[in-house]
């Protein structure tokens, strides 16, 4: 046996316990051991009698609270929806709101950091205003004449 | 007159038109699946019988929503499975805690058990009753994704369909599972030989 064939032992569902082949591969190979401890573990922490019914009076407690719940409704046992599309939405619109927030305290806590005293205090967007493209790029205020000088 | 013999999705139209001998019916057909399923998850009979009511109750409720196209079994399951989950998030262990109260004895029993030796009938129920414990202490959505697909034998569609998940992420809960489980298993020698 190898150890995809143990592990498929391991894992077929309905065997009460591995194979003995299964168990015997296993303590000869440390990865497929730990995979059958693993197994043995669920095994018996969910283990069940296969023909177990519920007591007697089942259907009969269950009318009891039945006829104190609330009757048959159209709402949709299917929660799906929430957790394939509310859930995301959520959590895109929460991430969205904290960026914003962050955003925000950022600009607060800068003075003047709104359009208009950014107009106002920027030296790009003085220069621009005074006509003065060269200080955009960085040029001495000299240079340019000097360049230009033959 | 409800004939015995109907289908299931007849019988959910009726259910859902308020007929409570067509529901009758229902739980006859499908309680001992729905019980045993719960018995997966809590060993206390009343515990599961509780769930199982829960999951009847619910489908009552929701008959109305009920598709015919899928099968009342996939309908049924999602609802166990969401009870499921919903009951075992309320019983959840921390795992050091689990671990730290186990017995150097229980330990050992579980430890030979897990070994695949074979053990006495008492120290085979301590061994079981401890490996719930242990198992209590996994994310219960994990649990029940590994329950489901190596014990009830569902494939990762049929698990992605009960959960309202995706395959990708079952395949992806029944690893992390399977990991934490190999993680446990790894540590109880220790505590047994404490």
């Amino acid at each position: 046996m190898n150890c995809k064939e143990c592990r498929d032992e391991l894992r077929r569902p309905g065997a009460a316990v591995p194979s003995a082949e299964a168990l015997r591969h296993a303590a000869s190979c440390p990865a497929c051991a730990a995979e059958s401890r693993a197994a043995l573990l669920l095994r018996l922490g969910s283990a069940r009698d296969d023909g177990a019914e519920p007591r007697p009076g089942f259907e009969e407690r269950l009318r009891r609270r039945l006829a104190s719940g609330p009757a048959p409704s159209g709402s949709p046992a299917w929660n799906g929806g929430f957790e394939r599309l509310v859930r995301p939405a959520l959590a895109v619109a929460a991430t969205l709101a904290l960026m914003c927030a962050g955003l925000y305290m950022r600009t607060a806590s800068e003075p003047g950091a709104d359009l208009v005293s950014l107009v106002e205090s920027d030296p790009m967007f003085t220069s621009l205003l005074a006509g003065d493209p060269g200080s955009i790029f960085g040029e001495e205020q000299g240079a340019g004449e000097t360049a230009e000088t033959p | 007159m409800v004939d015995d013999d109907a289908s299931d999705a007849s019988l959910m139209r009726k259910v859902a038109g308020g007929d409570p001998a067509a529901f009758d019916i229902l739980v006859g057909r499908w309680r001992s699946r729905v019980f045993r399923l719960a018995l997966r998850f809590f060993r206390r009979p009343e515990d599961a019988e509780d769930v199982a009511q829960e999951v009847f109750l619910k489908l009552y409720q929701t008959a109305a929503s009920y598709r015919s196209e899928a099968p009342l079994e996939h309908f049924l399951l999602r609802i166990a499975t969401n009870a499921c989950v919903d009951r075992l998030r309320e019983s959840r262990r921390r795992r050091e805690r689990v671990l730290s109260a186990i017995t150097p004895e229980a330990g050992a029993w579980l430890d030979r058990a897990l070994s695949g030796a074979a053990l006495e009938a008492q120290e085979a129920e301590a061994a079981k009753g401890l490996a719930a414990e242990l198992l209590a202490t996994l994310p219960p959505k994990d649990r029940t994704v590994l329950v489901l697909m190596d014990l009830e034998g569902l494939t990762a569609q049929e698990v992605a369909e009960a959960t309202g998940s995706t395959r990708a992420a079952v395949k992806v809960r029944a690893m992390r599972a399977r990991r934490a489980l190999r993680r446990i298993a790894r540590r109880l020698p220790e505590k047994g030989r404490r």
